[in-house]
């Protein structure tokens, strides 16, 4: 991909997480003001939107906010990304793992966190027998 | 690793903001490099070493030693 290419993918992809928040914010305030539940409606689609205009402010000061926004994300920041996905992935697995443990030393049945035990492990391992044979 | 990219900038009197420019990466890219706290994919290596007219092996140095760029005659 050429320099020039490169920069108006770049120009255009930045924007996809601040239209995200904007549209999210949107999704929020309709389903709670549906519910009658105005005060919430105000408050999510403030977060929302709050958080898509920070990052559109601070990406151009702030690394971190630039990964988020998806700015101009050379390798150094998909190495970033990656592995601060792969820590916070261990985390959830990790807390998924001790309320499956929970839920069973409660003698409950199948729940939601063995569902997510499940699905973690099988992606995993289905992700590595892909990428053995692809990469 | 250590590398010469620094000196090589400066003596083209180049920003980091330019030199990420000119490569397509971001200028904390090239600041990360200087510091030798990333090192870049070899396509990375090879654009940086052909920006400046070196081969890969004279900008950057794995064995741990230090290494000064010596002025092209």
């Amino acid at each position: 991909m050429s320099m020039a290419r490169r920069r108006d993918v770049n120009s255009a992809r930045k924007w996809v997480v601040p239209a995200t928040c904007v549209l999210a914010a949107g999704g929020f305030v309709a389903l709670f003001l549906v519910k009658g539940q105005v005060s919430s409606a105000i408050a999510t689609g403030g977060i929302m939107l709050g958080y898509g205009i920070v990052l559109v402010i601070l990406s151009r000061r702030n690394e971190v906010a630039s990964i988020l926004r998806n700015d101009a994300v050379d390798e150094r920041h998909a190495s970033i990304n990656l592995r601060a996905s792969a820590f916070a992935l261990r985390v959830i697995v990790l807390l998924a793992v001790v309320m499956f443990c929970v839920q069973l030393a409660a003698g409950r049945g199948f729940g939601p966190w063995e569902a997510v035990c499940v699905a973690g492990g099988t992606s995993y391992i289905a992700a590595l027998m892909v990428l053995s044979r692809r990469a | 690793m250590l590398n010469d990219v620094r000196e090589l900038r400066a003596g083209r009197e180049l920003s980091q903001q330019a030199l990420g420019g000119a490569l397509g990466v971001s200028r904390q890219t090239i600041n990360a490099i200087e510091q030798g706290r990333y090192d870049p994919s070899l396509p990375l290596a090879i654009r940086m070493a052909r920006f400046f007219g070196r081969t890969v092996e004279e900008v950057f140095h794995v064995d741990g030693a230090e290494a000064r760029c010596e002025q092209r005659a």
